[in-house]
């Protein structure tokens, strides 16, 4: 288990958890990102947005966002 | 007998909501606010045969719960308002999330009209929505559209007209018993609370605030340890992963999918790697802001010289020496007449916005943005408020709801001001266009760019001075770029423009009638003359304006009166002057280019307008909007004197 935040761009993830506050993980889910679910991390590293893409759907987080999101890669 | 229908329009951001409420009520259109808060609500009738419909516009969210304002707008119409039907504009493209939004509508009870929208982009992507599937699975009839171009909106009129007689979904999501159970005893024993499945699944969730009623209160916190007890986990997740679930065995049986998009890399992914890419992001943000600028001065400035000659010519058409016709003349088209010539430049401005917002790339933007915005303290998404505030701080100031912090609501607040909104552009544009004639839109766009970087700084002392805790993180949906509607952006430009003439006619009009009239008495006095009252009040202030390099009476007055609102400060000069050509001559003689300069950085920094602060004040409060008054005032006169003092150090001016 990994933050989102050390993933290399290409690598396809499975969200494991959240690490912050209930209104922050309701944003997430929200937005479609659910815990057991698997993204393509389609940009992200050197400082660039990370962005969790899923079929059509893009989510982009800032870093300090993708510290909290802790992912496996598959 | 005629037949009413209120129905609402909902759907969440980039979903195309507005082009089909767009299309749906034409130019009938009611813009006014929600009721005790500030978010704009939009309404608009049509009268079909014998029926009115009343289309409601909810605001674009992807949720709805208590948990932030525009959800919670959305929650209460819905709840409490109970309309007839809701249309919930569906992107086809990005089925599971959007489906998550209408499951929750249903699960309101109320009759619901979904419009798969955008189909072309889907099915460019390949994905195709079997809409027959789709109507034999909830027993309610699912249209397409493509409501940019105006496709499939005669199909959503003919289910509109049948509304009368349209069922409610009948597939919902299930829940595990514990759930059930639950809902059912909240829905039997308060029908008036839980008046819903999703009623009664916010309550047990928290994610409505659970109304003020005891014996309501007591029963929920017996239900939700019953739940905890028979399973494990947190009860929002567990109800948030039902409905996913129920969405995706929906995308299952409904949604095709040709290629798989995993494969293929997509325009948009390719796209985003250069705009978002860490050296070249920055730039290209920084020439798109460039380009947009530019844009405003070169197609809006024919027009201008247009509408200024309209005004010349105007006044030629009126004789004589009344007061009246002085009133006329030198009142009304002087001074309303400056700052109505800015409109073109104004419209293209909100045009262009418009269109980078519906392009995709805004929301680009913001992470740009975010990198250097977090580094100096300010959350990656005020950038989207900030850049509203290039238009009007009014409504930027009115955006910074949509941000979840507090902390980052009143610092980006704070910011706002400093943002040259398109009041202070007919201020530019007059001084340029006498002082800087071979570099207009380089000097005007170092004054956006030096609002944009005071706006940091002020923000970055400022969380230093008052709040310790670092920045919320950012969380974005980045849709996918597409063709802007220029239609749709020429009406939000419309909306916005026409808000700007009705400042100009009202607002302005009565600072300037004020300013006419103190600059006719008192009575026999020579016409806006140092003699006159409006001459004296300026001529006891102008020494302060001396180290700063504009100490002529008129720029006080400009200055005074621009507290008002910033367009009144040319309106003022064009009063005082009378008439354009005058303007530009005396103006010309009684400034120098540095100290145009310096007239220009005060018109930008001291305050925005006493309508930005009285919203300031209903946004974040009165000790913030009292706090926001002396930064600016202080700092814009700091400015203008070190500017001035500075240029004439090196021998400029």
């Amino acid at each position: 288990m990994v933050p989102l935040a050390f993933v290399e761009p290409g690598s396809l993830v499975e969200v494991l958890d959240f690490r912050c506050g209930g209104n922050c993980s309701y944003r997430l889910r929200e937005l479609g990102i659910m815990k057991g679910c698997r993204y393509r991390v389609s940009s992200g590293a050197k400082g660039s947005p990370f962005i969790l893409s899923n079929g059509e759907s893009r989510i982009g987080l800032g870093t300090g966002m993708a510290i909290k999101i802790m992912v496996r890669e598959v | 007998m005629g037949r009413n229908y209120v129905v609402a329009v909902a759907g969440n951001p980039n979903s195309g909501k507005t082009s089909l409420f767009n299309r749906l009520t034409g130019s009938n259109l009611k813009v006014g606010n929600w009721p005790g808060v500030t978010v704009e609500k939009k309404e608009g009738k049509v009268v079909r045969g014998d029926i009115t419909f009343t289309f409601v516009d909810i605001p674009g969210t992807y949720g709805i719960s208590a948990r932030s304002e525009d959800e919670r707008i959305a929650m209460d119409f819905l709840t409490k308002d109970r309309p007839d039907a809701v249309i919930v504009v569906l992107d086809s493209a990005n089925f599971n999330r959007n489906f998550y939004l209408f499951t929750l509508v249903m699960e309101m009870g109320l009759k619901v009209i979904p419009v798969l929208n955008m189909t072309d982009m889907a099915e460019k992507r390949g994905i195709t929505l079997h809409t027959d599937r789709l109507s034999a699975v909830f027993g309610i009839p699912f249209v397409k559209t493509i409501a940019s171009r105006g496709k499939g909106v005669s199909d959503l009129w003919k289910v509109l007209e049948g509304v009368g007689e349209l069922e409610k979904p009948v597939h919902l999501p299930a829940y595990p018993k514990p759930v059930e159970t639950a809902v059912e005893t909240l829905m039997n024993r308060f029908p008036k609370e839980a008046a819903s499945r999703f009623q009664a699944l916010g309550i047990l969730d928290s994610g409505i605030v659970i109304p003020d009623n005891d014996e309501l209160r007591q029963v929920v916190a017996g239900l939700q340890g019953k739940i905890e007890e028979e399973l494990a986990g947190e009860l929002d997740e567990l109800i948030a992963e039902k409905r996913y679930e129920f969405v995706y065995s929906i995308a299952k049986e409904c949604v095709e999918r040709r290629m798989s998009t995993e494969q293929k890399v997509a325009l948009t992914d390719r796209i985003d790697r250069f705009v978002t890419n860490r050296y070249l992001g920055g730039p290209l943000f920084l020439f798109a802001m460039w380009l947009l600028f530019f844009l405003v001065f070169t197609v809006g400035n024919p027009f201008v010289a247009w509408i200024n000659a309209g005004f010349e010519a105007l006044s030629f058409l009126i004789p004589g020496t009344g007061l009246f016709t002085s009133f006329v003349r030198e009142g009304l088209i002087s001074g309303v007449g400056a700052v109505l010539v800015f409109v073109p430049n104004i419209f293209i401005l909100f045009f262009l916005i418009a269109i980078m917002e519906d392009s995709g790339y805004l929301s680009r933007a913001a992470f740009v943005a975010d990198r250097f915005m977090h580094a100096l303290g300010l959350h990656g998404k005020s950038f989207i408020p900030m850049l509203l505030g290039f238009g009007c701080n009014i409504p930027a100031v009115m955006a910074v709801r949509t941000l979840e912090n507090e902390k980052d609501r009143v610092l980006t607040a704070l910011a706002i001001p400093y943002m040259s909104c398109s009041a202070r552009l007919p201020v530019y544009l007059l001084f340029v266009g006498i002082f800087f004639t071979r570099y207009q839109s380089t000097v005007v766009f170092s004054l956006y760019l030096l609002g944009i970087i005071i706006a940091i700084l002020v923000a970055r002392v400022l969380r230093k001075v008052f709040f310790t805790k670092a920045v919320s993180p950012l969380v974005m949906e980045l849709p996918a770029y597409h063709v802007p509607s220029l239609k749709t952006a020429a009406r939000s430009a419309g909306i916005r423009t026409t808000f700007f003439i009705k400042k100009a006619g009202t607002f302005i009009f009565g600072t300037v009638l004020v300013i006419w009239i103190l600059a006719s008495l008192p009575v026999g006095v020579q016409y806006a003359s140092a003699g006159s009252v409006i001459g004296r009040i300026g001529s006891a202030v102008a020494p302060i304006f001396h180290p700063a390099g504009f100490d002529s009476w008129q720029a006080a007055v400009a200055l005074i009166f621009g507290f008002l609102a910033k367009e009144v400060v040319v309106g003022t000069f064009g009063v005082l002057y009378g008439g354009q050509t005058a303007l530009t001559s005396a103006i010309g003689s009684q400034f120098s280019a540095l100290s145009a300069m310096s007239f220009m950085v005060m018109t930008l920094v001291y305050i925005p307008c006493v309508a930005t602060i009285a919203v300031i004040r209903r946004e974040i409060g009165t000790k913030w909007a009292a706090l926001s008054v002396g930064i600016s005032v202080t700092l814009g006169y700091l400015l203008a004197v070190l500017i001035f003092q500075v240029g004439r150090l090196i021998g400029i001016g």
